[in-house]
């Protein structure tokens, strides 16, 4: 099965688990993407990798119209159903891959993608789409996970990632970030930092991670060298932290 | 299907314009001779759950 294949199915299978999530429904970082919303007031905006819909429906008293895009028909419909409930009949839902997105060129005045590149196949051209359907001067909200500078604890990070869930590709870091955005002209305005504690059982169960992979996880961050270990503030029961940045861009003209 | 939605969404294949099917359901590209579905009201986008178009919906298209 393919990637992007797997992509599917894996959120097909544990959509309504994000829904819940308090990393995913709450975090710090997504009162940015309202304020930045709030000030901006765009016309169109546009979330990447919406999942259940937290960014669509944070943006959405503020927008005209909201486009969310997801790859899993199941994160889609919980989505669907939350702004109908919540009465947003302007938040429009479409099947899609952020690599290659279904909107003509400068067709948004925001676009927001949050905790969903890590899973991308081909990042670059996922940037390169932002970036084409953002008019310029227009602003792109960026939050995800990121990896470590230090390779060591880089490396076991990536390792426990890929063990949890087969759909996790990188955690960038924040300076190849600086470089994928800076490549589609995408000026990086403001920068904020997170450190989330990630409860492992929880972060387990929410991945359907299997008891063999599970097993593998625990050995390997309680083998793991000291230093990675301080880095990821690794905890007895296998508990860790991530650091999550968010960077707000503006598109820049040619 | 909203016609300001038709103003900004294009094919994901080749980025041209689509044509909205009433009856079929569907969003159909010229250039690229596929119909996305649309399903509970949100269009597939995905080349890989796109119809391929015969010559016969090509001259329905008109």
């Amino acid at each position: 099965m393919s990637h992007d294949q797997d992509v599917t199915r894996q959120f097909d299978d544990v959509a309504e688990r994000y829904e819940k999530s308090a990393v995913h429904a709450e975090g710090p970082d997504l009162a940015l993407f309202r304020a930045a919303a709030e000030r901006l007031r765009p016309h169109r905006a546009l979330d990447v990798g919406c999942g259940p819909g937290h960014v669509a429906l944070a943006l959405a008293p503020f927008c005209a119209h909201v486009h969310a895009v997801d790859a899993s028909s199941a994160m889609l419909a919980i989505a669907a159903a939350r702004a109908r409930k919540a009465g947003h009949a302007h938040v429009g839902l479409q099947e899609a891959s952020a690599t290659r997105l279904p909107f003509a060129d400068a067709a948004m005045d925001l676009v927001t993608c949050r905790f969903s590149a890590h899973h991308w196949r081909d990042v670059t051209a996922g940037i390169r789409e932002i970036g084409r359907v953002l008019r310029t001067g227009a602003t792109f909200i960026l939050t995800d996970s990121v990896g470590f500078e230090d390779p060591l604890t880089d490396t076991h990070l990536q390792a426990i990632e890929v063990l949890r869930d087969p759909t996790h590709v990188r955690n960038y870091t924040v300076s190849a970030w600086m470089a994928l955005l800076a490549a589609q002209d995408l000026m990086p305005l403001r920068t904020d930092h997170f450190r989330i504690r990630l409860a492992f059982a929880d972060w387990v169960t929410r991945a359907k991670t299997s008891p063999a992979r599970v097993d593998a996880i625990t050995d390997l961050l309680r083998e793991a060298p000291a230093e990675a270990r301080a880095r990821l503030g690794v905890e007895a029961d296998g508990s860790f932290h991530l650091d999550v940045v968010t960077v707000q861009c503006e598109k820049r003209g040619y | 299907m909203d016609r300001r939605l038709l103003e900004i969404l294009v094919c994901p294949v080749c980025k041209g314009p689509l044509r909205y099917q009433r009856e079929a359901g569907e969003l159909a590209c010229r250039a690229c001779r596929l119909a996305y579905p649309i399903r509970d009201d949100i269009p597939v986008m995905l080349e890989e759950e796109a119809r391929s178009l015969s010559d016969e919906d090509l001259k329905g298209l008109g």
